[in-house]
Formats: C-alpha cells, sequence, structure tokens
C-alpha cells in the first residue's frame, strides 16, 4: 500500500470512516449523508462541501469508484483497495473499544 | 418590477468569512443576492428573511453540474460562481447554524486550496522583480551612470517597492487571517 495512503487514512476521521462505509453500497452523495444521519441516529450530519471533498479525495485515491452518473448525480462504491482500508480500519476500532472497556 | 441594486465591495478570498456574514446581513435587510461580477454584487429586493451563505472555493471543478447537483439535493441554492468562488444560500432555520463543511479536514483542505492560490499569486510579482533587477543590473555594468539612467532606475525602484508593499501588506494579510481561521477551527 502507498505510504500516502497509509499515511493519511490510517487512522481516518470520522469523515471518513462512515462514508467509506456507508460506500458498501452504491451511493450518491445526499443519499451516503442521509445513510450516515440514520445510522448514527443524527449524531452526525455531514455537510455538502464535506461530502463532496472527501469524494473527490478518495477517488483520487483509489477507496472508491465511480459507478455511474444518472441525473448528474455521482453513484460510487468501495474498491478493493478501500475494502481493505476499511477493515484495518474496523480492526483498530475494536481493539480500542476492547481494550478501553476491559 | 422587482427593485434592485449594486454594490461595491472587494472581499480577497482569504476573506471569506466576512464575505459570507457580509451576503446574510443583506439577505436579513431584504436584499437577495443573484450575481457577482469582478467587485460588483448584483442584489434583488426580497422578503427580509434569515439566510445563510457560504462560499465554497474550487477552482479546478471540470464537473460542475455534478457539483451543484450534490449541493442542491443537500438543500442548498446556488447562486453565483466567481473566479473559483461558488456561492450557495439556504434559509436559516431557527437555531440552526448550517455549514457546508461538518469536518475539520475537508474545511482545512479549503484553506489549503486558498493558500496554494495565493502562492500561485505571487509569480507575476516575482516576474517583475526579476526584470526589475535585470534592467538595473544592464544600467550599472553595461552604461556609465547617465542621469536619464538614474532617472530610470529610481523610478523603477520607485515603482517596484510601491507595488510590493500595496500588494505584499495585503497578501501577507490573507495568510495571517488564514492561519487564524484554520486555529480557531473546532
Amino acid at each position: 500500500m502507498d505510504k500516502r495512503i497509509r499515511r493519511f487514512y490510517m487512522p481516518m476521521t470520522e469523515t471518513s470512516f462512515y462514508i467509506l462505509f456507508a460506500l458498501q453500497s452504491e451511493m450518491h452523495g445526499y443519499s451516503i449523508m442521509k445513510h450516515v444521519k440514520t445510522l448514527t441516529k443524527g449524531e452526525i450530519d455531514l455537510g455538502a462541501g464535506t461530502v463532496y471533498t472527501s469524494l473527490s479525495k478518495m477517488e483520487k485515491d483509489g477507496l472508491i469508484v465511480l459507478v455511474k452518473t444518472e441525473s448528474n448525480r455521482k453513484f460510487y462504491k468501495i474498491t478493493d483497495l478501500g475494502r481493505e482500508i476499511l477493515d484495518i480500519e474496523i480492526l483498530r476500532i475494536e481493539r480500542l473499544y476492547k481494550n478501553t472497556r476491559a | 418590477m422587482t427593485e434592485k441594486k449594486t454594490i461595491r465591495r472587494s472581499f480577497y478570498i482569504s476573506d471569506f468569512e466576512e464575505e459570507q456574514e457580509f451576503l446574510s446581513s443583506q439577505h436579513n435587510a431584504g436584499w437577495r443576492l443573484t450575481d457577482t461580477r469582478g467587485k460588483k454584487y448584483l442584489f434583488e429586493k426580497c422578503d427580509k428573511e434569515a439566510a445563510i451563505y457560504q462560499i465554497d472555493f474550487n477552482p479546478k471543478e471540470q464537473r460542475k453540474s455534478e457539483y451543484v447537483q450534490l449541493f442542491t439535493d443537500f438543500g442548498w441554492e446556488f447562486v453565483a460562481e466567481k473566479d473559483g468562488r461558488f456561492y450557495f444560500s439556504k434559509p436559516a432555520l431557527q437555531c440552526s447554524e448550517e455549514k457546508i463543511f461538518s469536518d475539520r479536514e475537508t474545511k482545512l483542505a479549503m484553506c489549503r486550496k486558498i493558500i496554494k492560490r495565493k502562492l500561485v499569486q505571487l509569480i507575476p510579482l516575482t516576474v517583475i522583480s526579476v526584470i526589475i533587477s535585470c534592467v538595473l543590473a544592464l544600467n550599472m555594468f553595461l552604461y556609465s551612470f547617465f542621469p536619464l539612467g538614474i532617472i530610470f532606475i529610481v523610478s523603477l525602484i520607485w515603482l517596484g517597492g510601491l507595488i510590493l508593499t500595496l500588494y505584499s501588506t495585503k497578501y501577507l494579510s490573507g495568510f495571517f487571517k488564514l492561519k487564524k481561521i484554520i486555529e480557531n477551527m473546532d
């Protein structure tokens, strides 16, 4: 894995984590925000600029890929690289949880 | 016919927070932004209501319609675009301070784009100063100091100094402003 990508996404921000987590199924910007809001019971409310900036960066870094564009909405999905990073992050967070709750 | 007005004001890219404030207060007073060209802000009479204005600096966007669509989905109205600055507005709901950036990292990314733009702006200034010093050097070594040459040099130095001070104070304060914005980010 690229050193630069490792440095930027490990550990990753809460925003990046939830966006990447949501993109395990194909979604566009607004549906990601809705999904994350429901998932976190309204605790995380992503802004439009934040979603757009994150998606552009993750696409450039190869964590997600553009699947299709429908009525001006870009649909993304996680890539193998994204999957790998997400799994590492989940493991890290689980370890954090386990060790602090023990 | 709706009443219109134009206000001339210049905001540097690093003053985007003040610019947002200015547009919001105009809307609160019943003037809705319709367009912006150069230093001119075009307003149209509207109901006095609270509105939030947000500026995104995104100069390299190639797929503008998709970009604007995403903001529209989030409830932002796209008002205008000028030199990489995108103006969005949204009616302000009670006790909500909605922003286009919900996290530090992405807001920081926008500040970095502004810093990059400011560094690019430095290029013409550098070219000018290189030319001035070349002319100076030529005058010193190739021609012995003719009175006319001295005047020429002095005027060049004066002009260069003037441009430099005018430019650098505004230019530098922009960097300090950005530094403050980044430090105060929550």
